[in-house]
């Protein structure tokens, strides 16, 4: 059985065959939703924690005026409420982008999970720091990215996101979201967005065939972007290829 | 809703639309025009002084029904 949740948790830690167990337990019963359509909303408090199976979500905010912004999207392997476990309601809503299968998580199932399973804790655990890493790199993007350049962005996350779980083929992926949507992520116009998607096309950056996205050329749009993938944390703090700077904290004794 | 294609005049570059936007009505036609001209500028303004930026709006029959226009003119005052 494909288990995206598996497969997103063993980036971040070796999990034992009894961890493998259950998760896939926790995957047994998966409920169809329709594409643009409410997962969670605006301070509901559900009393369960959803993880996307199949198909692609979206965390979004609604502003007074109508508008929304998408501040994340979500791919299989992601929980769309975890932190719910431990909040009381939810400040944003969540909603399908296409048809997903969805698994509704009992919050005592969590308590369990985390209570029992040192490994799939630290893998969770894992899992929210990176949500939030996503979100300081949306941030920037938001706020200082010219349009094209943080489309290509979103494109280059998706394309390694989706990667990471076996969801990339030939370089071509899913991707259903509307040109409405790509401006409701990116924050700008819906003309605005028509106009660049069709510019980094013209690039030869990116084509787009139906519902699906074939990057081009992977290095010459993360240039193009000015992406730097650090943020989505693919690579273990144990592994030695990962070239980091251990930082060995003794004062001033070294080197003085 | 009828379906409007939102070309672009970027100084001497067009940008033909294919994909199209649905709008109910001018109102709708004239907020999508508008509300796009200021992100779009900011992406490539300041490149000089001078810099123009159109939107110009077509309908389903390829006839142009609404234009907004955004223009850059900047220098030092003349004394």
């Amino acid at each position: 059985m494909y288990n995206p949740l598996l497969r997103k948790l063993s980036r971040a830690i070796d999990l034992t065959a009894e961890d493998e167990k259950l998760l896939n337990e926790v995957i047994g019963v998966q409920r169809g939703v329709e594409a643009r359509q409410d997962i969670i909303q605006e301070g509901d408090r559900p009393e369960e924690v959803h993880l996307i199976v199949q198909g692609f979500a979206c965390r979004y905010k609604l502003l007074p005026n109508g508008e929304r912004q998408i501040v994340a999207i979500l791919i299989p392997g992601d929980f769309c409420d975890l932190h719910v476990a431990i909040l009381g309601e939810m400040d944003h809503g969540i909603a399908t982008l296409s048809r997903c299968k969805v698994v509704h998580i009992p919050r005592k199932t969590i308590d369990e999970l985390t209570r029992n399973h040192p490994r799939i804790t630290h893998a969770l655990w894992w899992a929210t720091l990176v949500d939030e890493g996503i979100l300081r790199e949306w941030i920037t993007n938001l706020g200082r990215k010219p349009a094209e350049r943080h489309i290509a962005s979103l494109m280059c996350e998706l394309y390694l996101r989706l990667k990471s779980i076996g969801l990339v083929s030939d370089h071509t992926f899913e991707l259903p979201m509307t040109q409405q949507e790509v401006a409701d992520a990116v924050g700008i116009s819906i003309v605005h967005a028509n106009r660049m998607l069709a510019e980094l096309r013209e690039r030869g950056l990116v084509a787009f065939q139906g519902r699906r996205v074939r990057i081009t050329d992977i290095d010459e749009l993360v240039a193009f972007a000015g992406f730097n993938q650090n943020y989505l944390h693919l690579t273990r703090r144990n592994n030695p290829e990962n070239g980091q700077r251990i930082v060995h904290d003794q004062g001033r004794e070294q080197g003085t | 809703m009828p379906l409007y294609y939102f070309d672009v005049l970027d100084g001497e570059r067009f940008i033909r639309d294919e994909t199209g936007h649905e709008c109910a009505d001018v109102a709708a036609i004239r907020r999508a025009a508008i509300e796009s001209l200021p992100g779009m500028a900011s992406d490539v303004m300041p490149d000089g002084d001078r810099h123009s930026i159109a939107v110009k709006v077509r309908d389903g029959d390829g006839v142009y029904v609404y234009e907004a226009a955004l223009t850059l003119n900047a220098g030092p005052v003349d004394r």
